[in-house]
């Protein structure tokens, strides 16, 4: 057992020279480490807070917001080591092979490589995060023998299953805490070294500008030291990563990475309006592993309703989920719709139920909507993000259009109706939430026009630093990202195997 | 409770013993709770398409919020036009070949076939 390294105690100014820095202990640079074990590469992994959440670390996370109303940035992610796996809800599901293609009715998507250069590394994600075994929309067999699936006939929209992480041998059942659980194994890893309460803030570039030199790191008790690392992977976050780039300006004047002013952009998030339709089965109480966990074949699962694939194409909408969540009353109009139009369908509704929709919404990729530096600095003098936030009209009516599609499959399957409940910009806002699930501010891209970081995740025009976490999806799908950027971390472990070797 | 709501309740068993007394206690009262003794409609020039409702108060209903946002709708010519559409087909029928053809109304945001919410309006104008 190796115990942690506190920063905090390290003599000032020293220089620690390494084979791999890993900026970041959330699931990212945790599952880096674990997947570089048993390798020769002397790797130092560099977390900012403690094992416990600590409100002055918490500060450095402040930001602040224009435009469509947002969380608070501190209050959207936690640092300390684990990251926001900390406080997660442990949905897991992997990307559709669209989310990948270049789709011609969203402009800016697409991956350098498609879902298949992932697949390899699906299951062994799925176990780091604890989801069971990789079933997914497989689930739906043994959850039919639970209790029917609601009939959706055929249509544009089919039932599709989530799997929740599940840390185990937990006693309060919460989903997998990365730091938490995996202490102990990183701490018998001989070739890792684990740093708490080490904050980087500065990635300092030679001064040709073609590789990462050295790291500046800082403790909030006023230690500054460096770090020299052969190579770097930045493992802060999406909202960290951004800033961390753009606030190393030192030798590249806008940025490390930003020579074509794309860092920081295509900002996203999946948007979560809340109550947007209410849903009304015919048949009565619907299973109820639609409106909560239920467990079958060793894990737990939720369905959910989701558009396929062909529909996204021909209706030129993008990905969606949505969530079965309160069982609701009707009123007097309510009550006499869902009463004309089950007789009229010929249907027996006498039992029929309603229930309030949620959704997660995928946005088009907009690089107006960005992170950028604020002039107010932190405690340890980096300067503060502010975020321009933005959801267009089209991204709610696309989703309104998949929406719709479930209510008529419903009807023509005779099992139930929908009532769509937002439909100005107003009454969507009005509901607005987020997942806080942060994306594409250092995005994927061959073409260093278009992205800041290659297929290999490197950082275009830099040899030895590199960015892993859901930053660097260009494209973003409905599902949510940690089991999916966990796999593109081992990926890029591979890769890293393959420059040590 | 109002008086008026027990007033209501106490009707019941004063119908069912009166139909009780005419040999018809079973039948009638099943029908009374199935509503076919329910709610009278004066003649309407539209009883043809409105006899296709199978709940003509629930359309009442959900046509007056389909009127709230159509304040012209004229009676007249909506009633050639579901003549024509409607034909010798029965109404399920035609609402399954439009949910099929995604030829949706949102009234009030509730997802209904088109040619259901516009039977509804007509009974709402209908009703006055
Ligand atoms: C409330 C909530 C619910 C969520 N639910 C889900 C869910 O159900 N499913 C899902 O897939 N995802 C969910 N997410 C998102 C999920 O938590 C993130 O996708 C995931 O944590 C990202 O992992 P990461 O390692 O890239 O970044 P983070 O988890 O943000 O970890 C970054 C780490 O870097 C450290 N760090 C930051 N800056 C520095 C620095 N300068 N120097 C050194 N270290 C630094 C931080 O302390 C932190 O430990 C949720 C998030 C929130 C907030």
């Amino acid at each position: 057992m190796k115990p942690f390294l506190d920063a905090r105690t390290l003599p000032h100014h020293t220089e620690i020279a390494t084979d791999l820095a890993i900026i970041g202990g959330g699931p990212a640079g945790i599952s880096l480490a674990l997947a570089l074990s048993n390798t020769p590469i002397r790797v130092l992994l560099l977390e900012s807070g403690g094992m416990a959440f600590d409100a002055r670390t918490q500060k450095l996370y402040r930001g602040t917001e224009t435009g469509v109303a947002y969380l608070p940035l501190d209050a959207t992610r936690l640092r300390y080591l684990g990251g926001s796996t900390n406080h997660w809800g442990g949905w897991c599901r992997p990307l559709d092979e669209d989310d990948f293609e270049k789709r011609e009715w969203v402009a800016h998507s697409g991956w350098p490589f498609p879902r298949k250069t992932l697949e390899p590394y699906f299951a062994r994600a799925q176990a780091l995060c604890e989801a069971g075994p990789f079933l997914y929309d497989k689930l739906a067999a043994p959850a039919a023998t639970m209790a029917p699936l609601l009939n959706l006939g055929a249509g544009g929209v089919y039932t599709s299953f989530f799997q929740f992480s599940q840390w185990k041998d937990n006693p309060q059942h919460l989903p997998t805490h990365f730091g938490e659980r995996y202490a102990a194994d990183l701490k018998q890893l001989a070739n890792l070294t684990v740093m708490l309460h080490a904050n980087v803030t500065g990635l300092r570039l030679a001064a040709d500008a073609n590789s990462l030199d050295h790291l500046d790191v800082a403790t909030l008790s006023g230690k500054r030291f460096t770090v020299r690392a052969r190579y770097a992977v930045v493992a802060t976050g999406a909202i960290e990563t951004a800033r961390l780039l753009l606030a190393s300006n030192d030798v590249m004047t806008t940025g490390v990475g930003n020579q074509n002013d794309r860092v920081g952009r295509y900002f996203a998030d999946h948007a979560i309006p809340r109550d947007t339709a209410t849903l009304v089965s015919f048949g009565g109480n619907l299973a109820p592993y639609y409106g909560n966990n239920a467990v079958a074949e060793d894990t737990h699962f939720r369905a959910t309703f989701s558009p396929t694939q062909a529909f996204k194409r021909q209706r030129r909408v993008l990905g969606s989920l949505v969530t079965v969540e309160q069982q609701t009353k009707l009123d007097e109009l309510a009550t006499a719709a869902v009463s004309e139009t089950s007789a009229t369908l010929g249907v027996d509704a006498s039992g029929a139920t309603a229930y309030s929709l949620g959704c997660g919404i995928e946005l088009m990729p907009d690089p107006d909507r960005r992170l950028t530096l604020a002039g107010e600095r932190d405690a340890l003098g980096m300067p503060r993000l502010e975020l321009a936030m933005r959801i267009s009209d089209d991204d709610f009516a696309r989703y309104r259009e998949t929406l719709r599609e479930l209510g008529r499959q419903l009807l023509a399957a005779r099992t139930g109706m929908i009532r769509l409940d937002c439909k100005t910009r107003e009454e969507w806002l009005a509901v607005m939430d987020w997942g806080s699930h942060h994306l594409g501010t250092a995005r994927m891209h061959d073409d260093p026009k278009q992205g800041v970081v290659d297929a290999d995740s490197k950082v275009h025009g830099i040899t030895n630093l590199f960015v892993a976490g859901s930053s660097v999806f260009p494209t973003y799908g409905s599902s949510n990202p940690t089991m999916n950027l966990v796999a593109l971390v081992l990926r890029l472990a591979d890769h890293m195997k393959g420059l040590f070797a | 409770m109002s008086e008026g709501g027990k007033a209501k309740i106490a009707r019941r068993p004063f119908l069912g013993a009166a139909l009780a007394a005419l040999g018809l206690a079973a039948a009638g009262g099943a029908a009374y709770e199935a509503g076919l003794l329910g709610p009278f409609y004066p003649k309407t020039p539209y009883d043809d398409l409105l006899d296709l409702l199978p709940d003509r108060a629930a359309a009442i209903t959900v046509g007056k919020a389909v009127l709230a946002r159509e304040p012209a709708y004229l009676p007249k010519p909506a009633a050639v036009a579901l003549r024509r559409h409607i034909g010798r087909n029965s109404l399920s029928r035609v609402l399954a070949v439009e949910v099929a053809a995604d030829r949706l109304s949102e009234v009030d945001g509730w997802l209904l076939p088109a040619t259901l919410a516009d039977l509804s309006a007509l009974a709402a104008k209908a009703d006055g």
